[in-house]
């Protein structure tokens, strides 16, 4: 009877034993992972390429020290002069409305267009109003859109006059401040010096986005593709003046190569770091190029100044640059936020332009003696900076960039006149803003 | 034969024919998922205003169809693919025959040659393009250099820069590149085609020009088709070739329907819009397929 009960027992034991391993089991499965959840926040940045490998991982892995409480998932980009590619994966990605990713680096010309669309978390209740201030102007207006801050303002770019400074001295002349000196100075050296190859003025005319940063720049302080209010001025005085000046920097004055109108930014960088143009447009990168004996011919030789301008006008230097954003529909707004701010610090912006020569957007940063010591060019961009001017601000922009492609391109390949060019441009833009 | 019992998993007895029926039924589940639901979804869009950035979405009819039979932007574009898809894939069909016949001779090295003549297709395009465009770079181009060397040129052209020539310069590098696809697919043609009919040609009297045309093309008429079909609608939808050599550019010389949809689709993020060019697009490729076909059945009807 005994051995009988016990045996019972045994077995009523083992089987509540079991069970109760079984609910244990079961217990862990969901709760620990629950736990870790609650635990970590996996927030996801994608961040465009930049030609430091480490520097974004590195960056990432000091927030996640400083708040130990957040995981952020890195996703790579392609690099900003795949701009098309990049907004296309921003598109598809945010218009899905779901948190996919948290925080994104952000072309500035997409704040009208991706703040229209509503993907961009207003940042105003997560920074202090006095913050503001210490950023450029310039790089606040771009990471706003109707009146909020939509963005974090990450580096700052613009368009420069790079040029030859042993042709020019052996000339006798200063860097120009005008457009008739920039083609005056090319003239005289290239008969002077009988070079065949050697080209005077280089810039960007291939069809593509970078044709209107020049459109912008050769525009100048006095004209613009919208006014104020959003009205279409592109074909006023200022207008045609900048078209004619393109038309004549090929075909009159000819000390622009036809060539140009194939040229996008590492083409005609090509050209100027090989010993081949006495004066080019360009971004800021191009420097440390110019500087490396491995990739030039011209190493010590080149200058910066800022864009020329129209006699009576000031300069004008296309805006350019990545900045951060938040996407709205991100499932931690706070936390993402939070890794936002931090990557536009001033330790984070130091860090950028220690390392990768990213131009902050705080001007404090420039006055970092360390800086300054280690890259005095970077320092020196300030000047520019104060020129800085945006392409057209309006959620339609990208249509109306492929409107000025378009027209341009045309006039470049000697297609249609100026006058032409800027009456089809502004028409054509106009039937766009008016559906 | 379709009424023909067969047994299924060792139980059910089923028609033959209902067999076959049931075991397609995963791949047309597949091809329906990714291939039918997307164009569908596509013909739906374009009958809709979908403006990602002004979250617009309403139904619209045909108006999209309207805009595009009024915009000159897509009438370039038709106009410039049509001119490089006649173009190009004349001159691969004619270049692969010649390369076919070459290959299909018996020589030292045909091994080799055979294999090399591949290199070109088995590159990406991506890459392909990459290396035309430095090609023809105006001033370091290695073929402004030869042709400037022996004299066929006294001043460097500026290849992708002009309209005319920048759209020569794109079906050069798509003949290049995808010649080798015709004379592998007519290679093969040739070799089905069996040698008595030769050796009887001869021995009636034909020469060589009678038996090319009298035997060989009429044969390799059916096949060659289908390399044509496969290639006219390839080259219709070309892409990374002209997006990576010239944008689309000069003054839209270059633009053709699929880069054009993509900068409307995915530039200006206009759905509608662009899923109504995509439409065309396939439209005119169903209706190039069609009459392709039908050529197809009745050559090879005759034959």
């Amino acid at each position: 009877m005994k051995t009988l009960i016990g045996n019972r027992g045994g077995i009523l034991m083992r089987r509540v034993l079991i069970s109760a391993l079984l609910a244990c089991l079961f217990l862990t499965v969901l709760i620990v992972p629950a736990a870790v959840a609650q635990e970590k926040i996996k927030l996801t940045l994608a961040s465009m390429k930049t030609f430091g490998i480490d520097t974004m991982p590195l960056l990432i892995r000091r927030f996640e020290k400083l708040h130990p409480n957040i995981e952020v998932e890195f996703v790579e980009m392609p690099s900003p002069n795949y701009s098309t590619e990049i907004h296309q994966y921003l598109v598809t990605t945010l218009a899905g409305e779901t948190g996919d990713i948290d925080v994104f680096t952000i072309d500035c010309i997409w704040f009208p267009e991706f703040g229209e669309a509503g993907w961009l978390l207003n940042m105003d209740p997560y920074i202090a109003a006095q913050e503001k201030a210490n950023y450029f102007k310039g790089a606040i207006e771009t990471v706003s859109y109707k009146g909020h801050q939509v963005g974090m303002p990450w580096y700052i770019d613009a368009g420069m006059l790079y040029y030859r400074k042993d042709l020019l001295d052996k000339y006798g002349f200063k860097p120009p401040k005008t457009w008739d000196e920039l083609i005056h100075q090319a003239q005289v050296i290239l008969k002077g010096e009988k070079n065949p190859n050697l080209h005077g003025f280089i810039w960007q005319g291939r069809q593509a986005e970078v044709l209107v940063c020049d459109l912008v720049e050769f525009l100048g302080s006095d004209g613009a593709v919208l006014d104020d209010k959003g009205n279409v001025v592109i074909n006023n005085e200022a207008g045609l003046r900048a078209a004619q000046l393109m038309y004549d920097l090929i075909y009159k004055y000819k000390i622009t190569p036809e060539s140009v109108n194939t040229y996008d930014e590492e083409p005609s960088r090509q050209v100027f770091t090989s010993g081949n143009a006495i004066f080019l447009r360009n971004w800021s990168y191009v420097w440390n190029i110019a500087q490396d004996p491995k990739e030039s011919k011209v190493v010590g030789k080149v200058g910066i100044a800022p864009i020329p301008a129209f006699k009576g006008s000031k300069s004008a230097s296309c805006l350019g640059g990545y900045q951060f954003a938040v996407n709205k529909y991100s499932e931690h707004p706070k936390e993402a936020a939070e890794l936002a701010k931090f990557l536009s610090s001033p330790e984070s912006q130091l860090y950028f332009a220690q390392k990768i020569s990213f131009a902050p957007t705080r001007p404090a940063v420039y006055d970092n003696a360390k800086l300054a010591k280690q890259n005095p060019f970077l320092v020196s961009l300030k000047d520019v900076f104060v020129y800085a001017t945006p392409r057209p601000i309006h959620p339609r922009y990208p249509e109306i960039s492929l409107i000025l492609q378009s027209e341009f391109s045309k006039l470049l390949t000697n297609k249609q006149t100026p006058k032409q060019t800027v009456d089809a441009a502004a028409a054509k833009i106009k039937a766009l803003l008016k559906k | 034969m379709s009424s023909r019992k067969v047994t299924f998993m060792g139980k059910l007895r089923v028609s033959e024919k209902n067999l076959g029926y049931f075991l397609v039924i995963p791949a047309l589940a597949v091809v329906a998922v990714m291939a039918f639901w997307p164009t569908l979804a596509a013909f739906w869009m374009s009958l809709h205003d979908i403006s990602l950035i002004f979250r617009t979405n309403r139904f619209i009819g045909l108006e999209n169809f309207k805009t595009m039979a009024g915009d000159p932007a897509f009438r370039n574009a038709l106009h410039n693919t049509v001119y490089f898809t006649a173009i190009s894939v004349a001159l691969e069909t004619l270049l692969g025959l010649v390369m076919a016949l070459v290959m299909n001779g018996a020589f030292k090295g045909r091994g080799a040659v055979r294999a090399s003549v591949l290199v070109p297709w088995a590159i990406p395009t991506v890459v392909t393009s990459t290396m035309w465009k430095w090609i023809f770079n105006t001033d370091y181009g290695l073929f402004n250099f030869l042709l400037k060397r022996f004299h066929v040129i006294s001043s460097y052209l500026n290849w992708l820069g002009d309209g005319k020539l920048a759209m020569g310069c794109a079906i050069m590098a798509d003949v290049w590149k995808t010649t080798p696809f015709i004379a592998l697919i007519l290679l093969a043609g040739l070799q089905t085609i069996s040698h008595d009919l030769y050796e009887a040609a001869m021995i009636d009297g034909a020469n060589w020009w009678q038996r090319f045309t009298r035997i060989m093309l009429p044969l390799l008429l059916p096949i060659g088709l289908v390399a044509v079909l496969l290639r006219t609608l390839d080259a219709f939808r070309v892409f990374a070739l002209i997006f990576v050599l010239t944008g689309g550019g000069p003054a839209d010389a270059t633009e053709v329907l699929s880069t054009y949809t993509y900068k409307v689709l995915f530039s200006t993020s206009n759905f509608g819009y662009g899923s109504a060019l995509a439409v065309s697009m396939f439209v005119s490729v169903a209706l190039i397929s069609l009459v392709f076909l039908n050529f197809i059945r009745l050559v090879t009807r005759s034959s």
